[in-house]
C-alpha cells in the first residue's frame, strides 16, 4: 500500500452506529467488524477520493499524534481492511 | 405467517407438517405457487442457480434446482413455481420465505442453531458448523429438556421485549417433525467445545457479532443484513448471547444453572 493509493469501500459493505458502537457490515460473509472511534473515523474518510496520505493527515490533525506514527497506523489498519476484503485499492 | 395458495392439492407424500401449523391469524405474506408435473427419480442436493436483488424495488428473484420464486418484500408477496409436486422442494421454498420475511417484517429471526425447552423456557445454541449445536440439543434431552429444533431456531416477539422461541413447521435434518410450540426465551449461547463447562459473559459488540453470524439471512445482501443487525441488537438488549464452553456431556447444564442462579434468574 502506497501513500498515494486511494482506498475505496468494497461493494455492498456498509457501516452503522449501533448502541454507541461502530460496526462495518459485510453481507457477503454475515460478518460484523467492530471499530474503535479512530477506526470509525478512518472508515469515514475512505471515499475513493482521499489518498492514504490524506487520511493520515486528517488523523494527525484531529487526534494530535505524530505524523509518522499516524501514517504507519493508518496503513496497517487499511491493510487489515483490505485483507478482510472490506476496502479495495 | 404465510398463506399458501395453489399447491395444497398437488402435493404427494407428507404435506401434513404444514397443515398442523395452520392458524386463523392473518398472513404476513402470500405465496402463489404453480406446480409442474416433473417426476423425481432420485434425490439430488438442492443448489442455488442464481439470485438477483433489485434493491430499490425491494425484490429478490431466486432460481434453485428445486424451485424458482420472486419475493416482493414490500408487497409481502411471493410468486413461485415448483417443477413437480415435491414436498421437500416446498419445504425449501417455505424456509427461504420464512428467512426473508421474518427479517423484512421485523417479526422474527431465524438462527442457524438448535433450541430446547427446559422447565418451561427456551434455550438456543448457536455456533459455526461443528460447534456442537445438534450435540448440545441431544445432550439436553438427557438433562430433561425437549427439542424445539435441531437445525433452525426461530425467535420472535423481539420488539415486545419478551422474546419467544418458536418451532417451525419444517422437517428437521433427522426427519423429525415438531408440534407447534412457543416458549419464553431464557438464553442464547454461542458454543465452544472445551475441556471444562463454563458460561462466559462477553462484550456487547462480540455478542452482536456472534448473533449476526448465526442468523440465516437467506440472501447475502445489505437489503437484508441491515435489518437483521437491527433485530439482533434489539434482541440482545433483552436476552444477551453468552459463550458456553462445554465438554460433550449433559453436565454443561450445571454451568448454565449455576450462571443463572448467580444472575438471580429463576429456573
Amino acid at each position: 500500500m502506497k501513500p498515494s493509493d486511494k482506498p475505496t469501500r468494497s461493494d455492498g459493505v456498509t457501516a452503522r452506529d449501533i448502541d454507541e458502537a461502530f460496526f462495518i457490515m459485510d453481507p457477503r460473509t454475515s460478518d460484523l467488524h467492530s471499530l474503535n472511534p479512530v477506526g470509525a473515523r478512518i472508515w469515514e474518510l475512505v471515499d475513493g477520493q482521499r489518498t492514504v496520505a490524506d487520511i493520515a493527515a486528517v488523523i494527525v490533525a484531529e487526534y494530535e499524534v505524530e505524523s509518522g506514527r499516524a501514517e504507519g497506523d493508518v496503513v496497517e489498519f487499511l491493510q487489515t481492511l483490505q485483507t478482510k476484503k472490506l476496502v479495495d485499492l | 405467517m404465510a398463506q399458501l395458495r395453489g399447491v395444497e392439492f398437488c402435493l404427494e407424500g407428507d404435506g401434513t407438517a404444514l397443515a398442523r401449523h395452520v392458524t386463523a391469524a392473518p398472513p404476513d405474506v402470500v405465496i402463489e405457487c404453480t406446480v409442474g408435473d416433473a417426476s423425481r427419480a432420485s434425490w439430488t442436493v438442492c443448489r442455488i442457480l442464481s439470485t438477483q436483488v433489485d434493491a430499490p424495488r425491494r425484490r429478490i428473484a431466486m432460481e434453485l434446482t428445486d424451485w424458482q420464486a420472486t419475493f416482493d418484500l414490500d408487497d409481502r408477496r411471493v410468486v413461485a413455481h415448483l417443477p413437480g409436486p415435491w414436498p421437500l422442494a416446498l419445504d425449501s421454498l417455505l424456509r427461504t420465505t420464512a428467512q426473508l420475511f421474518a427479517i423484512a417484517t421485523g417479526k422474527a429471526l431465524l438462527f442457524h442453531g438448535s433450541s430446547v425447552v427446559r422447565d418451561g423456557v427456551a434455550y438456543v445454541f448457536l455456533g459455526p458448523s461443528g460447534a456442537g449445536k445438534t450435540t448440545s440439543a441431544l445432550l439436553s434431552v438427557e438433562a430433561g429438556a425437549t427439542i424445539l429444533g435441531e437445525e433452525y431456531a426461530c425467535v420472535g416477539g423481539i420488539g415486545s421485549g419478551r422474546p419467544r422461541a418458536y418451532t417451525l413447521p419444517f422437517r428437521q435434518r433427522t426427519g423429525l417433525l415438531t408440534e407447534p410450540q412457543a416458549h419464553p426465551l431464557a438464553a442464547l449461547y454461542w458454543l465452544q467445545q472445551a475441556a471444562d463447562d463454563e458460561v462466559l459473559h462477553v462484550s456487547p459488540s462480540r455478542q452482536l457479532t456472534c448473533a449476526v453470524r448465526a442468523v440465516t439471512i437467506g440472501v447475502r445482501h445489505e437489503l437484508l443484513m441491515e435489518p437483521a443487525v437491527d433485530l439482533c441488537a434489539a434482541l440482545l438488549r433483552t436476552v444477551p448471547v453468552d459463550v458456553l464452553r462445554f465438554r460433550e456431556s449433559r453436565e454443561f447444564w450445571r454451568a448454565i444453572e449455576a450462571d443463572r442462579r448467580g444472575a438471580g434468574v429463576a429456573r
